[in-house]
């Protein structure tokens, strides 16, 4: 494993390549603001976009933002951003050495078009250019949900939801203890999934410190590689602005009494309370952003409380007028309880006797590098360099674990602009894991993958995208693994307000180290190691419609499919052991749809999503664990000038097959969720009742989801 | 009415109705109830000991075993009462936990028999909400327990013939019992293996013993153990000795065979068609 040092070595050369610069006075540049068409106000995140360019930027938080190194010539500028009608200005004419100032103001629309992502084709894109599903939350739904973490957040998100603290994106990855995820995590485009669990740990990043999510649904294997099988969400953290901002979000709140008598475990309130603060500012030339946060909870049940403190850091320097870099970092620290399964269904608040004091210490620290060259309007090459160091130690009554994983990442990305209607991704990405735990043992594994895809219009409506990833896995037990991931996407603008598209990929995931090699106790199950575990492998086709009928309605349907081979899931034995087993053969299939209306009420807009699912386990012939056939998410959000009202509601249906205990009562899930919003000036003040009609219910067995609780927010910008 | 007044008054009235179609504690209680009687010494590496109840038996998963609560150690007799909902169960038993050791569904001291038959686990349905099955009664010997242990016996199990429609798992039974086992406490079982196999190697973890028949059992689906799924044995006269906790036999090879026609076992008074010959 000497690889590192040479990618290592190689560090100089990349960046010596990139800061290159050119003649000044044969560039022009193109700034600006984006604001509020109505009030004026900074809109911070927005997506900037010169058509047939790899150029663009993201706004900061006062709105700015600025293009650089654009040859004379005429362009056309895009600017996107959620909850905005995107704005297009046509041949704006650059001179050399010339700057042109745009003053954009986006018109606020409550049906979502047109957003610029940069997840599905890992470059610019308006979502309607995807072939793929992508769905988009942006800053102000996660300040509208008010959830301090993401994954309560993305529950919201069309045929997402969670079981058991893992993310699953039309039922893909079912509850597999932790111990690995089909959906990957990435923050500012940098994998952050743990080499020993490969799990996602959602408390990383608070989403005060969020600008957007974006989440791409299906097989992404062809461009992002292992534990892309089942989608990948993309978490964009805020840029740091040029003026000194400081932004402050304080919440606190309160659980209330459990519904049934039986359940109470203690006369304490039980509450929590959250601090996050974030400031932005330039230094010299380099713009800065620091975010801390504290969290804390007693816990709704007992034995479920946490202390949490996290830190974000993020540099920007523009070093010359074609390279930028960004050093990003991210902190946490976190103190849990644990109660993972009830004492009984007559004391379901509560955890075991002798797991009382049980508990998680743990650490994960991020540190990523990112360096964006663009040559001119035509090329541009990306170099990321990351290490994320995940450390935890439980000290559990029935055993006491610790593990240290390590991974380091280089990856090398080049854009390539042919022409408007031919654009070009292709790069490597090399991945260093070390892990030294009691749980899966010491363990090294290295990942060299080369990808690329191209995207080119056939017609001026009808786009084709054709691409594939090559990964090559190697692990210290001497285990080797090829994987070869195409892709075949199809969109086409039939109408002005219809865009069909179509997508088949084949996808891959290489078992984690604590699917292979785990040989510790979880919550009383002994996890017993299966070395001999395969890759599991899945082709997924989607096709899909969108339509937009503006300003009353924006509809989305996609059917899709997954099979799956080797499919990794847990096989509890009689001993109570756990071992991860390939499933030979599965299927998930399904229809999804996602409405956004605005029924002519001033103010008033509606969305729901519905997806049907039918997960089989075909070799038994039997549904597959832990996926629920049906899930439906719908949103009513009413503004009336500074005052916001909003309901979520998430319908989940009964679980039909569990892995542990089958006997015992299984409901479906029926959570909603009201806020109320007073916005004044920068300011906002919440009120949040979050499962508001207390229904009681659980994603996996013997473990009560949150019970209604009360919270006040206040945030604003200083 | 204004639209907000309108969100305003539906937003108070969800307020006021609380969602109960969710989990909620047990208010009708079912199950079945009885007496769990110790024979012999209480061993003092005794960590825990449950109620176990299979819906399949021999298990297969975890899944296939309802685990009671830690019951009181040390006593002559407990009166129980296993809470459950409506479920038909293939057998109830007690498991034993040793100290310093994970649980074990199949480390069984007692088994509930309803009969004189020793040899087949007393079935219990639970068929209503509020119904508590009375006189489930298990008689548990502290002498079988087990504990530990790397000692093991184990071989090849070949197939001969086709695998009957209705098999649906095979388990390997060894027993130290002087001539035929008596009771199922008598028997250690391997790990229940999918039937449809042509060879496969088998292992049982046993305790110290001589052990004077090893047998493989076919189970039907939908069925539960019995003498009659005996389809293959090895009787050792001399026995199979197992010395100590460190003692594995690897050569133990049995073979089901399997003559065209139906799972049913030959009458007990004429040689079983599908045992191999003794040794």
């Amino acid at each position: 494993m000497h690889r590192a040092h040479r990618l290592l070595l190689a560090l100089p050369f990349l960046f010596a390549i990139g800061p290159q610069p050119l003649p000044a006075q044969s560039s022009g540049r193109i700034s600006g603001r984006v604001a509020d068409a109505k009030t004026g106000e900074a809109i911070p995140g927005a997506n900037v976009m010169i058509a047939g360019t790899v150029l663009g930027a993201n706004s900061d938080p006062e709105g700015r933002f600025s293009i650089n190194s654009l040859a004379p010539g005429s362009y056309d500028l895009r600017v996107s951003a959620v909850g905005y009608r995107p704005f297009l200005r046509r041949s704006i004419a650059v001179a050399a050495g010339a700057q042109v100032q745009l003053a954009v103001a986006l018109e606020q629309t409550l049906i979502e078009t047109g957003e610029v992502v940069v997840t599905a084709s890992k470059r610019r894109q308006s979502i309607e250019d995807s072939p793929t599903s992508v769905g988009v939350m942006s800053n102000r739904e996660l300040e509208q949900k008010n959830q301090v973490y993401l994954d309560k957040a993305l529950e919201n998100a069309a045929g997402v939801n969670f079981v058991g603290g893992q993310i699953n994106i039309r039922g893909s990855s079912g509850y597999n203890y932790g111990a690995g995820s089909r959906v990957l995590l990435l923050i500012d485009g940098v994998p952050v999934m743990p080499g020993d669990s490969g799990d996602i740990k959602w408390s990383m990043v608070p989403a005060s410190q969020v600008d957007h999510v974006e989440i791409v649904k299906g097989a992404g294997s062809a461009l992002y590689g292992s534990s892309a099988l089942g989608g990948v969400v993309n978490v964009i953290t805020k840029n740091a602005a040029v003026k000194p901002l400081t932004h402050m979000r304080l919440s606190a709140g309160f659980y209330d009494k459990p519904m049934y008598a039986e359940w109470k475990w203690t006369d304490r309130l039980l509450h929590f309370d959250d601090i996050d603060i974030d400031h932005s500012q330039r230094i010299g030339k380099s713009n800065l952003m620091l975010a801390l946060g504290r969290h804390q909870s007693t816990g709704y049940a007992q034995n479920g409380w946490y202390q949490r403190v996290n830190g974000l850091f993020k540099w920007q320097r523009q070093l010359t007028p074609k390279a930028t870099l960004t050093l990003s970092s991210h902190y946490e620290t976190n103190n849990n309880g644990t109660s993972l399964m009830w004492r009984s269904q007559s004391e379901a608040l509560s955890v075991a006797k002798e797991a009382l004091g049980d508990r998680v210490k743990s650490d994960k620290f991020g540190l990523n590098l990112f360096h964006r060259w663009a040559a001119n309007e035509k090329f541009a090459l990306n170099t990321r360099v990351s290490y994320f160091r995940n450390f935890w130690k439980n000290y559990f009554h029935d055993n006491l674990n610790a593990s240290q994983a390590n991974r380091i990442g280089v990856e090398l990305q080049g854009d390539y602009q042919f022409s408007n209607s031919n654009a070009l991704t292709f790069g490597t990405e090399e991945a260093w894991d070390i892990v030294e735990s009691g749980l899966v043992g010491n363990h090294e594994q290295y990942v060299l993958s080369g990808y690329i895809q191209n995207e080119r219009k056939l017609i001026s409506a009808l786009a084709l995208t054709l691409g594939a990833r090559y990964d090559l896995q190697k692990v210290d037990t001497g285990f080797k693994d090829e994987n070869l991931s195409p892709k075949v996407g199809l969109v086409w603008h039939a109408l002005p307000w219809m865009t069909l598209r179509g997508s088949s990929g084949s996808g891959f995931r290489a078992a984690s180290m604590s699917e292979r090699f785990s040989n510790s106790v979880y919550s009383g199950l002994q996890l017993v190691p299966n070395p001999t575990l395969k890759s599991e492998t899945a082709w997924s086709h989607e096709i899909g419609a969108s339509v937009l009928l503006l300003p009353l309605l924006s509809l989305d349907l996609s059917a899709f499919r997954s099979d799956y081979y080797d499919l990794i899931e847990p096989e509890p034995t009689v001993t109570q052991e756990i071992r991860f087993v390939n499933i030979t053969r599965a299927r998930i299939s399904g229809l999804e749809t996602s409405v956004q209306l605005q029924p002519g009420i001033p103010g008033l807009s509606l969305t729901t999503a519905w997806t049907w699912m039918d997960p089989r386990d075909l070799d038994l012939d039997a549904t597959l664990a832990y996926r629920p056939r049906r899930i439906s998410q719908t949103t009513l959000i009413y503004r009336i000038g500074p005052v916001e009202m909003s309901a979520d509601y998430r319908y989940i249906a009964r679980l039909d097959q569990v892995k542990l205990y089958p006997l015992e009562d299984r409901v479906a899930q029926k959570t909603l969720d009201l806020h109320l919003t007073w916005h004044y000036r920068q300011w906002s003040l919440g009120g949040h009742l979050n499962n508001a009609r207390n229904h009681n219910h659980t994603q996996m067995e013997r473990t009560l989801l949150p019970i209604r609780n009360y919270m006040l927010t206040l945030s604003g910008t200083i | 009415m204004k639209p907000a007044y309108l969100l305003a008054l539906m937003g108070l009235v969800l307020f006021a109705c609380d969602d109960d179609s969710g989990i909620k504690p047990p208010t009708q209680l079912s199950g079945f109830s009885g007496t769990i009687t110790f024979k012999g010494a209480w061993p003092e590496d005794t960590d825990q000991i449950r109620l176990a109840a299979a819906l399949k038996f021999p298990p297969s998963t975890i899944a296939d075993v309802l685990l009671g609560d830690a019951l009181p150690v040390g006593g002559d007799s407990i009166r129980y009462t296993f809470y459950t909902n409506p479920v038909a169960l293939q057998a109830v038993g007690v498991v034993w936990k040793e100290k310093g050791q994970a649980w074990d569904a199949t480390n069984i001291i007692g088994y509930y028999f309803p009969t004189e038959n020793h040899l087949a686990p007393g079935t219990v349905t639970v068929t209503r909400k509020d119904e508590i099955v009375p006189n489930i009664d298990i008689e548990c010997d502290l002498t079988k327990v087990k504990r530990a242990v790397n000692s093991a016996i184990g071989g090849m199990l070949r197939v001969q013939g086709a695998w009957p429609a209705g098999a649906s798992k095979v388990v390997v039974a060894a027993s130290t019992a002087p001539v035929l086992p008596s009771s199922l406490l008598d028997l250690t079982f391997s790990f229940p293996m999918d039937a449809g196999f042509d060879s496969t190697r088998y292992i049982i973890a046993v305790q110290p013993g001589t052990y004077k028949l090893v047998a493989a059992l076919v189970i039907e689906n939908g069925k539960s153990i019995g003498m009659e799924s005996i389809k293959g044995a090895y009787y050792s006269f001399g026995g199979i000795k197992i010395k100590n906790a460190e003692t594995r036999v690897l050569d133990v090879d049995l073979t089901l065979i399997f003559p065209p026609g139906s799972l049913r076992a030959a009458p007990a008074d004429k040689p079983s068609p599908y045992t191999k010959p003794l040794k």
